[in-house]
């Protein structure tokens, strides 16, 4: 007899596109430690893609990546990406589906051809490159025998008109909504020199080949950097002291191995933690907040001119302090994140705080009497507190975070509530600043029990020094019908969580190991999505 | 007995020689002994005006040796930026006597400076040549290693060369002090440095000096390439500036002589050097070839020198752009075969199956 199948999850597609140097990842799963979420990899291999064939012609996309995309199933045949979560009808099919629905996380892997066939063979036998300082985490070799040297901007121009095509496309996928696009590092080359002579029509030897990725690898990264494209470079982890590939990461002479894809992952997922994509949850929280019965739902629009008002709050003076811990990193684990803050929030310990906080957080916040009603109509009835993120300030200026105005959808509010402070100190000393910069900045000082609500598309906070206190970041927004007030606890990320996630049957909240745990995904906002078009090429003419 | 005067052939008299010919058709050349071919290895080195030389010899399809030419896929910006061909190596305008044979030594290893490398608003940039890359270099490894790169060129060029025309621009130099390492420009100046009297000093060559440098360098150019012949001729451009005390035209007068007498001295006295005569051609002219600025030469003027050169030492009167440089290809223009990368997935496939 059959045993029964027994369900293990499901797994969250890891989408790769590219050459040859992704068939080696196609079908692999990998578990991630902590969340236990399970990675699965689909490859689509297009033969011989270049940089340049992503996109050929300004405005549109190669043909054989809109195929490629088809047969990874993420974008429609009218050349829609799909998982993204912008109308009802997508709201249905992923409450069905019993999670939201994601833009998909998608690598990248295209350039190599370009690495060997123009620039290696730009070198030739007669040239040489000496890379700039701070490229090279190796010492670079000197340039041997009688080679001239090519200036290394001159080589970096080439770099950067090969790999045109490629960026091009891959701002005109992310234009058409597939916000979560990785671009994957050129490989180390290994092969002997006699094995890649033979293999091409020119010789280059190995430490040369070695210069070339390197030098295409710190660009690539810069041009990532500047186009907040999550760049996968795995060369550190792969590698000797002088860049040579170790030799358990080899494969055919050519391709690296399937350990290679485990380094490869491991970074995709530093490199998705770390992403500072500027992209929202924005069109949820407005279809939230359209929905919502709560009348009091107001636009921001409407808010007060100041973009703030302090509240008094003497229960939170009350609240179980001792009960929070300091936070972990692992709590930024899951790949879904949609934003970390990188440094901005020097001088700020985020603390976990325990079941019983929470609980006694919201029953204060959403009490009939007290601050409830006030709390209310300041936060103008956001009955949902997606993330509640108790902190302590430490020395030095601190921002809560770095959100630019545009960026916040209008469902949101946020606030700062003041639990504690040395007896010595008056309380928290915080500056309310205007996005509008020509507007003055106001500076407050808040005693334990003050809650300090403000409209985060209005006002950002920062801490003005002062002692060390105790409080509680905030983020308000409103809730579909289904939901009831309620104070969610995200983990350390400053990013709240999803109305839908929450209002869907069996939706968790993070963290998943031993709290709540929520899947935070990224999806366009304020953009017109056009579908993709694709490059027509002659055969699609005959 | 009639004067010898009486008896002198048509070119040394000035009413037949000048009045009679034309400021733009005036020839102060007598045909000389060297003879250039189209494939005769031809380089240029000196002021400014050596540039327009080494244009004039490309356009009218003769064989400019290049020997730091840079790879062909450069685009015709990149090459014109970064100085590739613009001299038969990358050492920028050489404008004095001094600066040559320096540059002849350091090619040789014969000679070293412990000159620090020069910062600028664009970059790092080498003192010896400082405008030789728009942007200045990126790192000092990569200046020394062009540059240990560039001195192997040069000697390179000098070893292989049939001609070199040499413009003799200025006898007013920047020096470094303690041994004499001779600077192209004034540090601090605009194309990098900074100025430091106690490390810096003014010279100004006299005729004996450029006839010892000159003299120097003809011996070890001979000794490199016993067949090689010097073309010296002088640049007619006035100076920029002087740091004489005096009127810059006085200076300029000086210069010019200087340049002029020594050049004269030393073909009397090497066999592998000849006078060409530029600065007269151009000179001789009044104003016709200078700008308004009255220090540019026009155009005209340089064709007419390249028509008096091409006179001088070639047997036919090539025509202009007879031969065009070839169409380089760029490098993200270089064909990509499918072949190796489908070879090289059917490899992986099979380690796939493997694994």
């Amino acid at each position: 007899m059959m045993e029964d199948l027994r369900e293990i999850g499901r797994a969250k597609p890891v989408f790769m596109v590219g050459d040859s140097h992704t068939l080696i990842f196609d079908g692999r799963i990998y578990r991630l430690p902590g969340s236990g979420d399970v990675l699965a990899v689909k490859s689509n291999y297009i033969p011989g893609i270049t940089a340049q064939q992503v996109s050929p012609a300004e405005g549109s996309i190669s043909a054989e990546i809109y195929e490629a995309l088809r047969r990874l199933d993420i974008i429609t045949p009218s050349g829609q990406p799909k998982y993204t979560l912008l109308d009802k009808h997508e709201v249905l099919i992923s409450m069905a589906h019993g999670s939201a629905q994601t833009p998909p996380l998608c690598v990248f892997h295209i350039g190599e051809i370009n690495v060997r066939q123009q620039l290696c063979r730009s070198l030739g036998t007669d040239f040489d490159i000496v890379l700039p300082q701070g490229l090279s985490p190796y010492k670079s070799p000197p340039a041997e025998g009688d080679r001239q040297i090519i200036p290394f901007k001159v080589f970096s121009q080439n770099i950067n008109t090969i790999f045109e095509g490629l960026f091009r496309g891959i701002e005109l996928i992310r234009q058409a909504g597939l916000k979560r696009i990785f671009l994957h590092s050129m490989p180390v080359p290994y092969s002997a020199d006699e094995t890649f002579a033979a293999q091409h029509e020119f010789a280059l030897d190995k430490a040369r080949r070695i210069k070339v990725s390197l030098a295409v690898n710190a660009i690539l990264a810069r041009q990532c950097q500047e186009r907040d494209i999550g760049f996968i470079n795995i060369w550190g982890h792969i590698t000797d002291d002088t860049g040579i590939l170790q030799p358990r990461f080899e494969l055919d002479g050519f391709h690296l191995s399937a350990d290679a894809c485990a380094v490869t992952m491991n970074s995709f997922l530093d490199c998705v933690r770390n992403s500072q994509a500027k992209v929202t949850n924005g069109p949820r929280y407005d279809t939230a907040l359209d929905r919502a019965a709560v009348e009091s739902h107001e636009r921001t629009e409407d808010a007060p001119a100041a973009g703030y008002q302090v509240l008094g709050c003497p229960g939170l003076r009350d609240l179980p302090a001792k009960d929070l811990a300091p936070s972990e990193d692992s709590l930024f684990a899951d790949i879904d994140w949609a934003y970390r803050p990188d440094g901005v929030e020097s001088g700020l310990e985020w603390l976990s705080p325990g079941q019983d906080f929470i609980d006694r957080l919201a029953a204060l916040l959403f009490a009939d009497e007290g601050v409830g009603p006030s709390l209310a109509t300041a936060a103008r009835g956001r009955p949902v507190i997606y993330s509640a993120r108790p902190f302590r300030t430490e020395t030095g200026a601190v921002a809560f975070d770095e959100w630019a105005h545009g960026a916040w959808p209008t469902g949101m509010m946020r606030a700062v509530a003041v639990i504690d402070a040395p007896p010595d100190s008056d309380g928290l000393h915080l500056l309310v600043r205007p996005h509008n910069e020509a507007a003055d900045t106001t500076s407050l000082i808040c005693p334990p029990g003050s809650l300090i609500v403000y409209d985060p598309r209005q006002v950002r906070l920062t801490s003005d020094g002062g002692t060390s206190c105790l409080g509680i970041d905030l983020h308000f927004g409103p809730a579909v019908p289904e939901m009831r007030p309620k104070v969610i606890w995200n983990g350390r990320n400053c990013w709240p969580g999803d109305p839908f996630v929450f209002s869907l049957h069996k939706a968790v909240v993070s963290p998943r190991q031993s709290r709540p745990y929520v899947a935070l995904l990224a999806v366009p906002y304020w953009e017109d999505r056009p579908a993709i078009s694709w490059h027509q090429t002659a055969e699609d003419d005959a | 007995m009639q004067s010898p005067y009486f008896s002198l052939e048509p070119s040394r008299r000035w009413k037949e020689a000048v009045q009679a010919v034309g400021r733009d058709a005036v020839n102060p050349n007598l045909p000389s002994s060297l003879r250039i071919t189209p494939e005769t290895r031809i380089a240029t080195a000196g002021s400014c005006f050596a540039q327009r030389i080494s244009e004039a010899v490309v356009a009218h399809g003769f064989n400019y040796f290049v020997t730091e030419a840079g790879p062909a896929w450069l685009t015709q910006q990149q090459r014109a930026d970064y100085n590739y061909g613009t001299f038969s190596a990358r050492y920028g305008n050489i404008y004095t006597s001094a600066q040559l044979l320096q540059l002849m030594e350091r090619a040789l290893g014969k000679r070293e400076s412990d000159e620090p490398l020069w910062t600028s608003k664009i970059g790092l940039c080498d003192p010896f040549r400082p405008r030789i890359q728009p942007e200045g270099f990126d790192s000092e490894e990569e200046l020394i290693a062009d540059r240990k790169m560039h001195l192997a060129s040069v000697r390179k060029l000098f070893e292989g060369l049939d001609v070199l025309v040499f413009t003799l621009g200025l006898t007013e130099s920047w020096r470094v002090r303690h041994d004499g390492t001779v600077l192209p420009v004034c540090p601090g100046a605009g194309a990098g440095g900074e100025y430091d009297p106690s490390r810096y000093v003014f010279h100004n060559a006299s005729v004996a000096e450029v006839v010892s440098e000159l003299t120097l360098f003809l011996d070890h150019l001979h000794d490199l390439n016993p067949k090689a012949t010097v073309i010296l001729t002088v640049s007619p451009v006035p100076l920029v500036a002087t740091m004489e005390e005096r009127h810059v035209l006085q200076s300029t007068t000086y210069s010019k002589s200087v340049l002029r007498v020594a050049a004269e001295e030393i073909v009397r006295q090497k066999k592998n050097a000849v006078y060409f005569g530029s600065y007269e051609t151009i000179t001789a002219s009044g104003n016709l070839y200078f700008e308004e600025d009255g220090r540019s030469v026009k155009p005209e003027g340089v064709a007419h020198v390249m028509r008096n050169f091409f006179a001088t030492f070639t047997d036919r009167m090539p025509d202009v752009n007879q031969r065009e440089l070839p169409e380089a290809t760029p490098v993200d223009q270089i064909s990509t075969s499918k072949c190796d990368e489908e070879a090289l997935a059917a490899a992986i496939a099979q380690a796939r199956m493997g694994a």
